[in-house]
C-alpha cells in the first residue's frame, strides 16, 4: 500500500566523501513524483502520491533515528526535490533545517535542470553543503532526445551546473550506461564519452546501468527482445577506461537479475562487488576481473555492430 | 547506376546479382567484408558527424567497390544521403519504410530483424517491407538466418542474410542443424560430421550449416522448387509453418510474385499445398476466363499419375472406349489438389506437372475444395447428361454433394469400361457435336492464359495443322508446346485490341530482350513465364514474362521479356 506518510525506501551505507569513505544514509521520498515523467526507461512516477508538504515532513521524521550518524544524507524523490510542485517550498525549509541540527557534512539532493535557478540554491545553500544531481545520462543530445526523451539539452546542463558551481554548490552527474536503442559497444562508448564532456561540469560522476522497470516503454523492448540490460564488463570497462580527475562511481543495482544489468549468472556477484569497491577506492585495480563469460562479451561487442540493433543474447 | 539486378524469380524469392568487388549471388551470406558502415547515427554527436564518418569510409575505399550502408536510424540520422555513385544500403524498419523508399538504395536493411519473434510478427514485417521497398532493391535480414529458417525467409523474399546469429548462437552453446537448433549438451551424439564439430568449434560448425543450407536454398530457386522444399523444411517447428499458413493468407503478395509456368514437378504433398497460388489460380481461371465448347454431355474423369493424363494407361482405355462419341463428349477430370481439370488444358501448368500422393481417401479440406469448384463450375456450364466414370470415396463424394450424373462406379476392368460405354451411348443420342478438339484446344487456352474472349478473337475462321494454329489466309498465328501458347507476330496482332498482356516500350527497337527501364506501361495481371504481347511505337513483337507487370513498371533493371518475335511495324 502506498502511504504519503512513509518514504519509498532508506538504506544505511558507505560513502566516498571528499576522499575519505563515510557512512551515509539514503531516503527516497514519496512525492508526487517527476513532472517531466517521459523518459523511456523510468517507472519512478509510479510509486507517487499526492504528498502534501505535511506528509513529506512526517516521511523525513519517520527517518530521522535512523540517519543517526550519517555525514552524508540523500535525499530523493523519484523526481526533483527542487521542484515545488513535487516538494513543496515548506517541506524543503523543514528538511533542511532538520538536517542542518543534525551533524550532517553533506546533503546530497537530485534535480531536473529546470528547476534549478538562483534563488532556490541560495537558499538550500544557506543551510549545508550540497551536493546537486542531474541525470544527464548522456553528453549526446541525440542519444538524449531519441533513446531516453529526457527532454533537456547539455547545455541546458551545463547551464545549471555552471550556477550550481558558482553559488558554491557541487554537482553529481548521473550517466545511464546502455539506454534503448545502443548495441553493447555504442553503449560503451557513449558513456565513456559522456563522462568525459561530463567532467568539467561535475564534482562526481555516477554511471548508473540501466535496468528494465515495470509498466515503461523499455519493459516493451525487453519484452519483445529488443533490449538486453547492459552486461557488468560494460560496466568495468567504462569505470576503467574513463580515467577521469574527478570520482566516478557506480552501484550496479539489481546486478545479476535479469532485468538489471548482469554477465552469465555465475559471475555476477563477484563483478558488483569489484565494482562498489572501486566505487570507494577508485582504483582499477579492483577491477581486475576475469571470467569464463568475458570473451562471449567481447564477441558480442564485435557481433552486435553486425546486427543492425538486434541485442544478441 | 544501379548494382542490384533480379535474375529469376519463384514466388517471392529471387535469384539476383549484387554487383560489388565481387559479383554475389543472392540469396547470400553477406559478410563484413561486403560492406562498410559507419555505424548507428547515436555513436556521433551529432547526424553532420555521422555523415562525414560515411563519406570519409566511402572515400577511403578509392577503387574499391563494397555497399555502403548509411548511418541509421533514419528518424534519428535525419536525412542523410551521399551523392555518390556506389552502392548504397538504407537501414529501415516498418516505421519509416515508407519515406526511406523514396532514398532508392540499391539494399535495404531490415533494422533489429533479428528480434523478430513468431509467425505473424515475420510474415507481416517481411511483407509489409518488401512491399513498399522497390522490386529491384535488395532486402537484407541481419541476424536472423539459421539453418532452420533459412528457406522460410527466402521464400518471402529476404535477399541477403548474414551469419550473425548463427556464429553468436555458437558461443552460447547453441548447436544449429537444419532441423532447429540445440544445446550442446542435449546432444549425445553430433549428427554432423564436419571437422569443426570434432575439433569442437561450434560457430564455424554452426556458419557452415548456415552456408550448405544457403546452396540448397538458392539451387530451390534455380530449380523453381522453392515451395516444395519450403513446405517440408517448415515441419521442424510449429512456429514456421505457422508461418507459412498465414504467409498462404496473403494471396496478393503470393500471387503478384508467383510465376504461371515452372519446368519442375509441383509436389502437393502437404495441407498447405491446397492453398498454393498455383492451385488457387488454376481453379479460378478455369472458372473465370476458361470457357468450355457448346456441348450437351460431360464425363467426369479420375486423374492418373502420368501426367497429361491423356498419356496414362487409364486414360487411354477410357479414350478408346468412347471411340467416335468423343466428339460429343466433353471431358473434365477430377483430382486433388487442382480439383477441375477440362482436357484441353490437361497439359498447362500445374496440371501437366503436379504429384500428389494417392491413397483414395479425400479428406474434409480436399472434398470441400473439390465440390465447391465443381458446384461453381456446373452453375456456369449446363450440361443435358454427367456421365460419372469415377470409383471409391471421389464417386462418393459427388454423390453425397447431390452432383445429378449417370455413376457408372468407375474402374479400367473390362466389364467397368463396358458399363462406361453403355452410359456414354445412352447420354450421347441427339447429343450436338462439339467441334474440333484441336482448334476447341487453342480456344481453350487462349481464354486461359489472355482472358475470355481470346479464344474465339484467335480461332474464329482459324485451322490447326501439327501443334500450329492458321488462320483461313494460312498465316500461323499460335502455336502450343508444353502447353503453353507462343504467338506469332500475326496471333500478336490479333490479339492486340483486347488490350491485355500487353507491355508498352518506348520509342525503340528491342533485340532478343526487352529491359525493364524500356518498358513504359505493361499489363498488371502479368506473371513471370506469361505470353505477352510487345508493342511500341513502331515495334511489335511477342515473347515470355521475366517478371510480373508491375514489377516491369516499377524496376530499373532487370530482364522484363524475352522476346521470341518481333519486327518494326
Amino acid at each position: 500500500m502506498k502511504n504519503s506518510r512513509s518514504p519509498v525506501a532508506v538504506w544505511r551505507g558507505r560513502d566516498l566523501l571528499d576522499g575519505r569513505v563515510v557512512e551515509s544514509i539514503t531516503v527516497i521520498l514519496r512525492t508526487r513524483g517527476c513532472r517531466w515523467n517521459r523518459c523511456l526507461m523510468c517507472g519512478y512516477a509510479q510509486e507517487g502520491v499526492d504528498a502534501s508538504a505535511e506528509d513529506l515532513i512526517v516521511q523525513l521524521r519517520s527517518i530521522l533515528e535512523r540517519a543517526e550518524g550519517a555525514e552524508l544524507v540523500k535525499i530523493y524523490t523519484s523526481g526533483s526535490f527542487l521542484d515545488t510542485f513535487e516538494v513543496p517550498e515548506a517541506a524543503r525549509l523543514e528538511i533542511l533545517r532538520s538536517l542542518r541540527d543534525m551533524n550532517v557534512r553533506r546533503l546530497v539532493i537530485e534535480s531536473r535542470p529546470e528547476y534549478i535557478d538562483h534563488l532556490g540554491l541560495e537558499q538550500i545553500l544557506s543551510f549545508l553543503d550540497v551536493e546537486i544531481g542531474i541525470g544527464l545520462e548522456s553528453s549526446s543530445d541525440l542519444v538524449r532526445e531519441h533513446l531516453i526523451n529526457k527532454g533537456f539539452t547539455f547545455s541546458d546542463f551545463v547551464r545549471a551546473s555552471d550556477l550550481i558551481h558558482s553559488l558554491g554548490g557541487r554537482v553529481k552527474t548521473y550517466l545511464l550506461l546502455k539506454p534503448p536503442g545502443l548495441s553493447e559497444m555504442d553503449a560503451i562508448v557513449d558513456a565513456i564519452r559522456s563522462a568525459r564532456d561530463a567532467e568539467p561540469h561535475s564534482d562526481i560522476i555516477s554511471l548508473n546501468l540501466c535496468n528494465v522497470q515495470r509498466n515503461t516503454p523499455l519493459e516493451r523492448m525487453w519484452q519483445r527482445g529488443s533490449y538486453r540490460p547492459p552486461w557488468l564488463w560494460s560496466a568495468v570497462e567504462v569505470l576503467r577506461e574513463s580515467s577521469l580527475r574527478v570520482p566516478l562511481i557506480c552501484d550496479p543495482v539489481g546486478a545479476g537479475a535479469k532485468r538489471g544489468p548482469h554477465n552469465c549468472g555465475t559471475c555476477d556477484g563477484y563483478v558488483a562487488d569489484a565494482i562498489r569497491s572501486f566505487s570507494l577506492s577508485q582504483s582499477r585495480a579492483d577491477l581486475n576481473l576475469d571470467c569464463s563469460c568475458r570473451s562471449i562479451w567481447m564477441k558480442v561487442l564485435e557481433l552486435e555492430d553486425l546486427s543492425f540493433g538486434t541485442p544478441l543474447v | 547506376m544501379r548494382f542490384f539486378e533480379v535474375l529469376r524469380r519463384d514466388g517471392p524469392a529471387r535469384l539476383g546479382r549484387l554487383m560489388l568487388d565481387r559479383n554475389i549471388t543472392t540469396p547470400c551470406i553477406l559478410s563484413r567484408e561486403d560492406y562498410v558502415c559507419a555505424g548507428s547515427v547515436f555513436r556521433y554527436r551529432n547526424p553532420e558527424e555521422a555523415r562525414e564518418a560515411t563519406i570519409s569510409l566511402a572515400k577511403s575505399l578509392k577503387d574499391a567497390r563494397r555497399l555502403i550502408v548509411l548511418p541509421y536510424p533514419s528518424d534519428a540520422a535525419k536525412d542523410i544521403d551521399l551523392d555518390i555513385d556506389a552502392p548504397r544500403a538504407v537501414v529501415t524498419d516498418i516505421s519509416s519504410v515508407q519515406k526511406d523508399a523514396q532514398k532508392d538504395a540499391d539494399v535495404y536493411v531490415l533494422r533489429a530483424a533479428g528480434t523478430i519473434a513468431g509467425a505473424r510478427d515475420l510474415v507481416d514485417t517481411l511483407i509489409c517491407i518488401r512491399e513498399s521497398i522497390p522490386p529491384d532493391s535488395a532486402l537484407y535480414a541481419p541476424a536472423l538466418a539459421t539453418p532452420s529458417n533459412l528457406s522460410l525467409l527466402v521464400y518471402l523474399g529476404v535477399d541477403i542474410v548474414d551469419s550473425v546469429r548463427v556464429e553468436m548462437d555458437g558461443h552460447y552453446n547453441r548447436y544449429h542443424t537444419r532441423d532447429g537448433v540445440f544445446r550442446r549438451d542435449e546432444l549425445s551424439e553430433l549428427p554432423c560430421m564436419c571437422e569443426h564439430c570434432s575439433s569442437g568449434d561450434m560457430p564455424a560448425h554452426n556458419i557452415l550449416k548456415l552456408e550448405e543450407e544457403l546452396v540448397w536454398v538458392r539451387e530451390c530457386v534455380r530449380s523453381g522448387t522453392l515451395r516444395e522444399y519450403v513446405e517440408r523444411q517448415v515441419r521442424c517447428i510449429p512456429w514456421m509453418t505457422a508461418a507459412l499458413r498465414l504467409a498462404d493468407r496473403q494471396e496478393r503478395y503470393l500471387e503478384r510474385r508467383t510465376p504461371t509456368y515452372r519446368k519442375s514437378v509441383m509436389y502437393a504433398n502437404t495441407s498447405e499445398s491446397l492453398h498454393r497460388v498455383e492451385v488457387r489460380r488454376f481453379v479460378s481461371r478455369v472458372l473465370t476466363r476458361y470457357r468450355p465448347p457448346e456441348s450437351d454431355v460431360l464425363l467426369l474423369l479420375p486423374c492418373s499419375a502420368r501426367k497429361p493424363y491423356s498419356e496414362s494407361r487409364s486414360h487411354r482405355l477410357f479414350r478408346s472406349v468412347m471411340g467416335s462419341m468423343r466428339r460429343f463428349v466433353h471431358e473434365l477430370i477430377l483430382t486433388s489438389p487442382l480439383a477441375i481439370v477440362p482436357r484441353e488444358l490437361e497439359d498447362v501448368y500445374p496440371a501437366a506437372h503436379y504429384d500428389t500422393p494417392v491413397t483414395g481417401v479425400w479428406d474434409l479440406e480436399e472434398r470441400a475444395w473439390l465440390m465447391g469448384s465443381l458446384r461453381s463450375y456446373l452453375e456456369r456450364h449446363r450440361y443435358s447428361n454427367i456421365v460419372a466414370h469415377l470409383e471409391g470415396e471421389l464417386c462418393d463424394t459427388l454423390r453425397d454433394g447431390g452432383i445429378d450424373a449417370v455413376y457408372t462406379g468407375g474402374g479400367t476392368g473390362q466389364e467397368e469400361l463396358e458399363r462406361l460405354r453403355e452410359a456414354l451411348e445412352f447420354a450421347c443420342k441427339d447429343a450436338r457435336p462439339i467441334g474440333n478438339f484441336r482448334l476447341q484446344e487453342f480456344r481453350a487456352k487462349a481464354d486461359y492464359y489472355f482472358g475470355s474472349g481470346a479464344g474465339d478473337v484467335l480461332t474464329d475462321g482459324a485451322r490447326v495443322k501439327g501443334n500450329r494454329l492458321f488462320d483461313s489466309s494460312g498465316r500461323a498465328l499460335a502455336s502450343i508446346s508444353s502447353g503453353r501458347l507462343a504467338l506469332t507476330l500475326e496471333g500478336a496482332r490479333m490479339l492486340l485490341p483486347l488490350g491485355s498482356y500487353t507491355v508498352r516500350i518506348g520509342d525503340f527497337i528491342p533485340k532478343g530482350t526487352v529491359l525493364a527501364p524500356g518498358v513504359v506501361e505493361a499489363d498488371e495481371q502479368i506473371r513471370p513465364g506469361d505470353e505477352v504481347i510487345v508493342v511500341g511505337d513502331g515495334f511489335l513483337g511477342a515473347g515470355r514474362a521475366r517478371m510480373s507487370g508491375w514489377e516491369m513498371a516499377a524496376s530499373r533493371r532487370g530482364v522484363a521479356v524475352e522476346l521470341r518475335e518481333g519486327a518494326e511495324v
